[in-house]
């Protein structure tokens, strides 16, 4: 044993070196470790048991996207490549229905906006042409994949359309599902910059192509640009009983301040397969940007430093209701708005403030304020004071 | 007992050995006789399974060769199989380092025997010391069977007489050796059995002693009856 | 097994010279670098202060503050860690063929012991790996001895902080030092398999002479190409098989690579190889 002595003591001196800066680095990263949590300043604490939130941190020169609940923060600590490879990325729905039908699932392109699901099936709807093949003006084909849920097998079927297109390529924006007929909700690119919207139905049980209607054209005038702007939040998988759409210019050169870049609003009827042209009010019109259709209602919010103007028109009555005000105090910054979703009934809004970001949790039906809270950075004293929380998702996990 | 059956082996295009056979027991000495490039150096290395052989057989004590045979049976190249740089006390450590079987006491008596000081570099000993370190670093292993590969050759003649002195002394006794070698003269008296090998396949095995007596025959005799004949 | 370690000892002591050379060479480059570049950036600092006679605060403004990546840049820093990478690629090679050269026949002894001879190749690919590992710990103790010389050679106005964790900004050592342990050893495992099939590959030229050199050729490519069929896969059916999938796949390809190594370098040492 004694004339090992040299390969000990080398393997000795290479564990302890690499061995030591290795759990050195941990330690040290551990220090630095940016976490956020939720204070309760008024109202029901239960509204945030179970909202994750999905935002960019910046500081400096670190750029993390990371996503926090009141229970803690992921996604800031380095991961090691593996369990960077290894975890879930996309939006929260698409990663629960890829843990519950794996094999479904596979190969699968992860937008919401091109799946339907019910009790008993989950739809998905993809275009195969490659854009190449596109430009020389064939048609479109759509492959539709179906699981039965309760079955749990699968059909999978093309269609072919008929109508010839010059397209560049197309997005699919919405999948509803109704009395055996699924209609997609397509944008069409083309090349000069134009977008056309189109629904095409497709006869679920006879899996065949039935209509291809145009609803809406846009057109370049000029110096600008128009393309068509969708005002839904397709990020669910039901259906949308309406879309609301309108034309939308975006200047080449220039951007005059307070210019009203949205044309003609359409309103688009999936029980009766009808669009017809709405009329903003003339005070609205300057907040038109900021339209939102969630349920049977179209909203408007308008922000101040008092808080946030929430008006409604309810579509099936055809008239505004009474808008829903939520006070708070806060920076009220033009140039940074703050994050405003409407989901299952609420609203959710986040404003960043001198010392964190301002969390409000309202009911749309009863216009209440029903929580409000700061979201704060742990562990401030390690770390550099300036910092920006920039709200992009948000999702319930019940 | 090492067996050699109808070994065949090709360099290239070359028929080395064109089904080489024969025996050599323990407690004797084989002498492999023929010319250059033969196949006698080939034939020891395929024994050492130091290069494959492309069909045949050869078995060591009736099995073939494993980790455990080179306990049994080893290989004195004519060149040195140590590094040049050693000390010759570094090679005996390493020898004792990885044989079982290296016997220290005869190790050192084969120092004595040779004159070598331990402390000399292998790479700066004249050919003939060269030789005997060889020589020694397979001696001292108690092994069964020695082979040896021209120990004689390049070696200057008080060199070659020690050397000589070895196969007649304790430190070969009961082992089995087979030796290639030029100088059939300086061993002639020692060998049990002769090979005579010509293009890669024995022409003539036979027992040196009962030639002589049957019909009175040296090996050289038989040799020239058989190359020249 | 007792063979394999004697085997790596040997193999060690026997590079061991040329090794404390190499880290000696290292050590002074990298030491006088560390005094140099500290001294000259003083040295130019004062006699800018002097002949424009400004302030510091004022030289700071215009010229910037010293910063370590003077020294991390410099040839006195790389091009010792430079020369001991391209010394101990040699080596991968020069480890077995040093054993066959010239009038040099130490195979006959190494293939000749009482010993599995695979154990050979085990203790090749360990030796170069411990030496790499050597170095890298070398590299890894130097460090903090270099910032140190430069700290108190540098006036404290004119010094910007150093942190362990800014390695990964450095050329070469961000590839030495990855950022995690997980990757350090993804990194290092992939460096030992290359080794082991450049083994295998030399044992094919070595049983095989001039045919052994296509020979080991196309077993360098297929191993390449074994190991890269995770990616590719995933470059053709992209998002069929998950991440977790994935990462089996690449584990699978791994062991087959390397296991496939091994065996043939067995199954030539055994049967195949000449001296």
């Amino acid at each position: 044993m004694g004339k090992y002595w040299k390969i000990i003591l080398f393997s000795a001196v290479i564990i302890s070196s690499v061995g030591g800066y290795y759990i050195q680095q941990t330690m040290a990263a551990s220090t630095n470790d940016v976490s956020f949590t939720i204070e309760t300043t008024s109202g029901n604490k239960e509204e945030v048991n179970n909202l994750v939130f999905g935002a960019i941190y910046q500081s400096s020169d670190i750029f993390r996207e990371i996503y926090f609940s009141k229970d803690g923060t992921t996604g800031w600590v380095m991961n090691s490549l593996i369990e960077d490879f290894l975890n879930s990325k996309g939006p929260y729905v698409l990663r629960q229905i890829t843990k519950e039908h794996r094999n479904f699932m596979r190969g699968k392109e992860l937008h919401p906006n091109q799946y339907f699901e019910d009790e008993s099936r989950l739809i998905y709807t993809t275009v195969l042409n490659d854009s190449k093949e596109m430009r020389k003006g064939e048609s479109v084909v759509f492959q539709i994949d179906i699981l039965d849920k309760n079955q749990n097998d699968s059909a999978s079927f093309k269609i072919n359309t008929p109508n010839q297109t010059s397209s560049a390529w197309l997005n699919v924006e919405d999948v509803y599902v109704k009395n055996g007929k699924i209609k997609l909700l397509t944008t069409h690119f083309f090349e000069n910059g134009a977008e056309e919207l189109h629904i095409y139905t497709i006869d679920e049980n006879k899996r065949e192509f039935e209509t291809d209607s145009i609803i809406s054209k846009s057109g370049s005038k000029g110096r600008s640009i128009n393309d068509i702007r969708l005002f839904n939040d397709f990020s669910t998988f039901q259906n949308e009983k309406y879309y609301l759409y309108a034309d939308h210019d975006i200047p080449q050169y220039g951007n005059v301040e307070n210019e009203i870049n949205i044309g003609n609003i359409y309103l688009y009827n999936n029980s009766s397969n009808e669009a017809e042209e709405w009329e903003i009010p003339a005070d609205l019109k300057p907040n038109s940007e900021l339209m939102i259709l969630h349920g049977e209602a179209i909203f408007i919010p308008v922000f101040s430093a008092n808080g946030i103007e929430l008006h409604r028109y309810n579509i099936e009555k055809k008239k505004w209701e009474e808008p829903l005000s939520f006070n708070y105090q806060s920076k009220f910054n033009e140039e940074e708005l703050p994050f405003l979703k409407l989901s299952d009934e609420r609203l959710y809004l986040v404003n960043p403030v001198s010392d964190g970001n301002a969390l409000f949790i309202g009911d749309l039906r009863t216009g209440e304020l029903l929580y409000e809270g700061k979201i704060t950075r742990e562990n401030s004293d390690h770390l550099e004071t300036d910092y920006s929380l920039i709200i992009q998702q948000l999702y319930s996990t019940n | 007992m090492i067996e050699v059956k109808n070994v065949k082996k090709k360099y290239g295009k070359k028929q080395v050995l064109s089904g080489l056979s024969f025996t050599a027991d323990k407690g004797e000495i084989t002498c492999l006789i023929g010319i250059n490039g033969v196949g006698k150096t080939t034939i020891m290395k395929a024994i050492m399974a130091l290069i494959p052989i492309n069909s045949g057989e050869i078995l060591i004590d009736g099995e073939k060769i494993r980790k455990e045979s080179f306990e049994k049976v080893t290989f004195i190249p004519d060149s040195l199989a140590m590094l040049p740089k050693m000390r010759i006390r570094d090679a005996i450590e390493f020898m004792a380092d990885f044989y079982k079987n290296w016997n220290p006491k005869r190790a050192e008596e084969l120092m004595q025997f040779f004159k070598l000081d331990t402390t000399d570099r292998i790479a700066d000993l004249s050919k003939g010391n060269m030789a005997k370190v060889n020589l020694l670093l397979g001696l001292a292993l108690d092994v069964d069977y020695l082979l040896m590969d021209e120990p004689f050759s390049g070696i200057d003649i008080f060199s070659r007489e020690q050397i000589a002195e070895v196969f007649t002394s304790h430190l070969i006794e009961d082992r089995g050796v087979i030796i290639t070698t030029h100088e059939i003269n300086d061993i002639e008296h020692l060998i049990d059995k002769a090979v005579l090998i010509d293009n890669g396949a024995v022409i003539k095995e036979f027992r040196v002693e009962e030639v002589r007596e049957q019909e009175g025959k040296s090996v050289i005799d038989i040799m020239r009856e058989v190359y020249l004949g | 097994m007792k063979s394999f370690l004697k085997l790596v000892n040997f193999e060690l002591n026997r590079f061991f010279k040329l090794y404390f050379i190499l880290m000696g060479l290292t050590i002074v480059s990298q030491i006088v670098g560390a005094f140099i570049v500290a001294i000259v950036y003083m040295n130019d600092a004062e006699r800018i202060i002097y002949e424009r006679q400004i302030s510091s605060s004022q030289y700071i403004e215009e010229y910037g503050v010293f910063s370590f990546f003077n020294y991390f840049n410099s040839g006195w820093f790389l091009m010792p860690i430079i020369f001991c990478i391209a010394l101990l690629i040699l080596y991968v090679f020069f480890i077995w063929y040093r054993d066959w050269l010239g009038k040099n026949t130490f195979i006959y002894r190494l293939l000749m012991l009482p010993a599995n001879r695979v154990n050979i190749y085990f203790a090749k690919l360990t030796t170069i790996m411990m030496l790499v590992f050597g170095l890298v710990g070398l590299q890894l103790l130097m460090l903090p001895v270099e910032v140190k010389i430069i700290k108190s050679l540098v006036s404290e106005d004119f010094q910007t902080s150093f942190s362990f964790n800014e390695i990964h900004h450095l050329p070469i050592l961000s590839w030495l030092y990855p950022v995690r342990f997980t990757e350090f050893v993804m990194m290092y495992g992939i460096g030992l398999i290359l080794v082991a099939v450049i083994f295998t590959a030399i044992l094919f030229e070595r049983s095989y002479r001039l045919k052994g050199i296509f020979f080991a050729i196309v077993y360098g490519i297929l191993s390449f190409c074994v190991f890269m069929v995770p990616l590719l896969l995933n470059s053709f059916y992209t998002n069929y098989f998950y991440p977790n999938e994935l990462l089996v796949l690449q584990l699978v390809a791994t062991i087959i690579v390397l296991g496939s190594a091994i065996w043939i370098a067995n199954h030539l040492l055994k049967h195949k190889i000449r001296v």
